[in-house]
């Protein structure tokens, strides 16, 4: 567990260093500065809005910090970890850590601008059910964001430009789902691979409140597209080694 | 201890590694020698399951504690002691333990005053020490070798001997992949040859019966060095010095006097002190 741990906070420091993390952050930050100019505004709908947002940073992120450990330094701790499978179930968790910081950046902006302007960002007040269900839904799609992002390695996907390639179909394909099938309704039997992100999020609009049925329901969906592109993303790059 | 069964392996339909099978027993010290990309490093990461074998297995008797010494120690944002520092926790070395050990390498080393540098900004022979320094923070089963001395100082080279030297006394089993004869006499007590992918056992003596010689060239412009003799060399101030065998003597002075360089002096090398063999 000690060594979990250590190669976790290991793995922060080598990522804060890299510094690929602004502009991501920056996009972030850009992004709700504008999404919440205008008031006042629904807080299902934004934090919906901002789930999207959150699972395409997160393909960013995704992508971008698998350049951050070099690959003989890699070798060195799968070594030293006894454990491949160790070592790439510490960069995950180092993912999700990600995950939290970016969906709780994502929660006190709008937060900070509503007490800022004296509570007239949003069209109701805050209840406890906005920040968990938002939240929560937040944090799923940004993990299926990591892990989306990840899934075409570059040990995995060697060409480089056909990894990027169909990392961003991926995301692009994930977001407008839903359009999509219902343009073309035999596009289900193929999407269904794709993470079903725009599905989820349009339970979430044009209502009021965050349902916790529909929020359990979309976080254990979006949490088996997460953890099946997590195994397949470490299973293989146990069988291609380096 | 491990059991190499009728290893094979290919890059790109060539094959790197024919058939190779073999054992390596508790507290064995063996080199690997051959031309380079011959698959000595392949070899290494096959053993230590970090590349896949196309064909044949790897058996262990157990799981081991390999540590690893690349041929290039990546460059980093971490300064040297930071990733020390991480390394050595992620093993479970206490904190006061590991400072100490930390202090004690480097200073063997001769990397004090560097400890504190981001790895980015430190030479190719520096980032090596920091590469075998993290290597002996912890004391392994088996330790990986991959050309370990490459930049590396005189007086470095010898502490890393000296190093190696009681890693075998503690049993430790060290696979190493080199080109130096001196290294491979100095730790390693079986040789084998990689040559077209078939690995063949060497008789050390041929090793040991072989004369060395130490060229020392000087310059005043900018000389290249030909492209076949790079991995004999190593710069020294106003000039540079090459280590060769004794039939590549005559070769070597008339291409490196043809590139603009000027023969400054050669010295058998078993004349001269063991700490002044550097390359």
């Amino acid at each position: 567990m000690k060594a979990i741990w250590e190669t976790i906070r290991y793995q922060y420091k080598q990522y804060m260093l890299s510094a690929k993390y602004v502009m991501p952050l920056i996009v972030l930050l850009g992004t709700l500065s504008m999404m919440y100019s205008i008031a006042p505004v629904e807080i299902v709908e934004c934090f919906s809005m901002t789930g999207i947002l959150l699972f395409v940073i997160m393909v960013w992120i995704g992508r971008t910090i698998q350049g951050v450990e070099p690959e003989v330094s890699e070798q060195v701790m799968i070594l030293r970890l006894k454990s491949d499978r160790k070592y790439y179930l510490c960069h995950i968790i180092f993912m999700l850590c990600i995950c939290a910081v970016f969906t709780g950046i994502s929660i006190l902006v709008p937060v900070l601008i509503h007490i800022w302007s004296g509570n007239v960002l949003f069209t109701r007040q805050f209840i406890w059910s906005d920040l968990v269900g938002g939240g929560l839904l937040m944090f799923t799609c940004s993990f299926v964001g990591g892990m989306a992002g990840e899934l075409f390695h570059i040990r995995i996907m060697k060409n480089r430009t056909v990894g990027i390639g169909l990392t961003f179909l991926i995301a692009l394909l994930a977001v407008c789902r839903n359009g999509v099938i219902a343009e073309f309704a035999a596009m289900k039997y193929i999407l269904w691979v794709i993470p079903p992100i725009s599905d989820v999020v349009s339970w979430f609009t044009n209502k009021g409140y965050f349902n916790m049925g529909e929020v359990m329901r979309g976080l254990i969906l979006l949490l088996i597209y997460g953890v099946v592109m997590a195994v397949m993303k470490v299973e293989l790059l146990r069988r291609v080694k380096f | 201890m491990i059991t190499l069964d009728n290893i094979v392996k290919e890059y790109n339909k060539k094959i790197v590694l024919h058939d190779i099978s073999m054992i390596i027993e508790h507290g064995q010290s063996i080199a690997f020698t051959g031309h380079n990309g011959c698959g000595k490093s392949t070899l290494l990461k096959i053993i230590a399951g970090l590349v896949q074998p196309t064909k044949g297995n790897v058996n262990y008797e157990r799981s081991f504690l390999f540590h690893y010494v690349p041929e290039h120690f990546p460059q980093m944002q971490l300064t040297a002691e930071s990733y020390l520092f991480s390394q050595g926790k992620m093993e479970g070395i206490e904190e006061i333990e590991l400072r100490k050990r930390i202090q004690s390498l480097s200073q063997d080393f001769f990397f004090q005053s560097m400890l504190k540098t981001p790895m980015k900004r430190l030479s190719k022979g520096s980032l090596q020490k920091v590469g075998v320094m993290q290597a002996l923070l912890k004391c392994p089963d088996i330790l990986l070798l991959d050309e370990p001395l490459s930049g590396q100082d005189i007086a470095s080279q010898q502490v890393f001997i000296d190093k190696m030297n009681a890693l075998r006394k503690n049993g430790v089993v060290i696979l190493m992949s080199c080109h130096e004869p001196y290294l491979i006499d100095a730790i390693s007590d079986c040789v084998y040859q990689l040559d077209d992918g078939v690995l063949t056992p060497v008789n050390q003596r041929n090793i040991k019966e072989k004369k060395w010689y130490v060229l020392k060239f000087t310059n005043g412009d900018q000389c290249s060095v030909p492209e076949r003799w790079k991995g004999h060399l190593q710069y020294v101030e106003n000039g540079c010095i090459l280590r060769v065998e004794e039939k590549d003597c005559n070769i070597v002075s008339m291409e490196m006097l043809q590139a603009g360089w000027n023969l400054r002096g050669m010295m058998n090398e078993s004349d001269m002190g063991n700490d002044q063999v550097s390359i």
